[in-house]
């Protein structure tokens, strides 16, 4: 394999890794956004929490996994980014750790207190991650400030524009409206009624959002649709999420939620695959034009360091896949709480 | 591309001086100072420090107290297992076999007799 190919299959693998991210942890951020809303007993709260329970850590690995890979395969870009939005990303690792935490702890004491400050930290934690993803998203679309050695060279305040912001609230009201999905899956009885009129609001919020990202991006990011002038065939992928997106609401009017819940999948697969494309072949595009760009090609690593890490996606993915799915398998159906749940 | 501050012979073997020793020259390596993330300011890294530092704290002070709690409170006394688990050692569970339904020394109508009490 050439070195270009090389870069571009590697590029994939980073899609791919963050459609699984995205997909996975994305429900249960926001089971974690809906969780102060949809209970109305504390019984329901923990049948909320017990939902993504087992599911949310291993999740959770595919954001690892996609660092770890970004850090291996493109070390110019990790440094740049890392570096570059280091502020943004500290504040990320706090939501997540805020989040795993108020998991944890939440049951350890019975204290109204005790459990009301909790369960603040899981929403705050819960809102925070998709929020910043979002954001620094928009910011990567409308491309960053570099030097002439591929450093950032903007400002934090930089980082924060009206698109990104736009960009960062539907990211919440997306994964909001997919966990909504994920618990109307889950639950049964009243509470799963109660989830059906969240699923209503989720989507037309989310609606909303994405029609105006949508508008905001053709209309001010010119860059974002480089490509598809190019490749037109690519215009496959916002036709077919368009209809995933409509689907949503037709599975949920029919009743089906595990259709409904594909629907929302494919339509965040879609919105990372249109993210990748925009941004082909930069992994971080410069604000001022296409020259201290970093490509896919001069972000890599080696050829060799390459096909190395690719013989381990070879190893590690099928086991990846595996867990997955014996995990998800064995917690399949609607949540039952026993003597060990949260 | 760091490489350790070494110099090589033509043929692939490390330079050596004329004690034997291996030739370190400074200049080829990287040093701590040039090795840092030009962009990333002290104030962000003592904000990052502070974060941390907060957070492991709260998560030790916190680890103390349930661990205090757990030691107040205990374990279960051995008497009390059996009616904590209730219909779930293993006995019963393996009574309650569909299988083997009632056919295990009648433990099955034990259990449920005891549940009705």
């Amino acid at each position: 394999m050439s070195h270009d190919t090389l870069c571009i299959t590697w590029f994939f693998l980073l899609g791919v890794l963050l459609t699984g991210y995205a997909i996975l942890d994305g429900f249960d951020l926001g089971v974690g956004i809906l969780h102060p809303f949809v209970p109305r007993s504390d019984l329901d709260r923990r049948v909320l929490i017990n939902s993504i329970g087992p599911l949310w850590d291993g999740n959770e690995v595919w954001l690892v996994t996609f660092g770890g890979a970004m850090f291996a395969m493109f070390p110019e870009a990790y440094a740049t980014l890392f570096s570059g939005f280091y502020t943004a990303f500290m504040a990320l690792l706090f939501c997540l750790i805020l989040r795993a935490v108020s998991m944890e702890f939440r049951g350890k004491f019975g204290g109204r207190v005790w459990h009301r400050f909790w369960d603040g930290a899981f929403f705050l934690g819960s809102v925070g991650v998709p929020m910043l993803f979002g954001v620094a998203a928009g910011t990567i679309m409308l491309g960053v400030p570099l030097d002439e050695r591929g450093n950032y060279a903007g400002s934090l305040a930089e980082q924060i524009t009206p698109y990104s912001l736009l960009v960062g609230v539907m990211t919440v009201a997306l994964f909001t409206m997919h966990g909504s999905i994920f618990l109307y899956l889950k639950t049964e009885g009243p509470l799963q009624k109660r989830v059906h009129k969240y699923v209503w609001r989720t989507f037309g919020l989310f609606l909303v959002l994405y029609l105006l990202t949508t508008m905001f991006t053709l209309v001010q990011v010119p860059a974002a649709v480089e490509n598809f002038r190019v490749v037109p065939w690519l215009w496959i992928v916002p036709v077919l999420n368009v209809l995933a997106i409509a689907n949503i609401p037709r599975a949920i009017y029919q009743g089906r939620p595990a259709y409904a819940f594909i629907s929302s999948c494919a339509s965040i697969a879609a919105f990372v695959f249109l993210f990748s494309a925009a941004l082909f072949p930069n992994m971080v595009r410069a604000a001022d034009g296409t020259s201290q760009s970093l490509t896919i090609y001069l972000a890599s690593s080696s050829p060799t360091t390459l096909k190395i890490g690719l013989l381990f996606v070879l190893v590690g993915m099928p086991c990846v896949l595996a867990y997955t799915f014996v995990v998800y398998w064995t917690f399949r159906g609607k949540v039952q709480i026993g003597e060990h749940s949260y | 591309v760091v490489h350790p501050p070494v110099s090589w012979n033509s043929d692939g073997t490390l330079k050596v001086d004329d004690t034997g020793h291996v030739a370190y020259d400074e200049s080829l390596g990287l040093r701590t100072v040039n090795a840092v993330s030009p962009v990333i300011t002290a104030k962000q890294t003592l904000g990052s420090i502070i974060m941390f530092g907060l957070i492991y704290s709260l998560l030790f002070v916190v680890w103390v107290v349930v661990l205090n709690h757990k030691i107040q409170v205990g374990p279960e006394a051995p008497g009390d297992h059996r009616v904590v688990m209730g219909p779930h050692t293993y006995l019963d569970t393996a009574a309650r076999r569909q299988d083997h339904s009632g056919s295990l020394t009648g433990l099955q109508r034990e259990t449920e007799s005891r549940d009705e009490s």
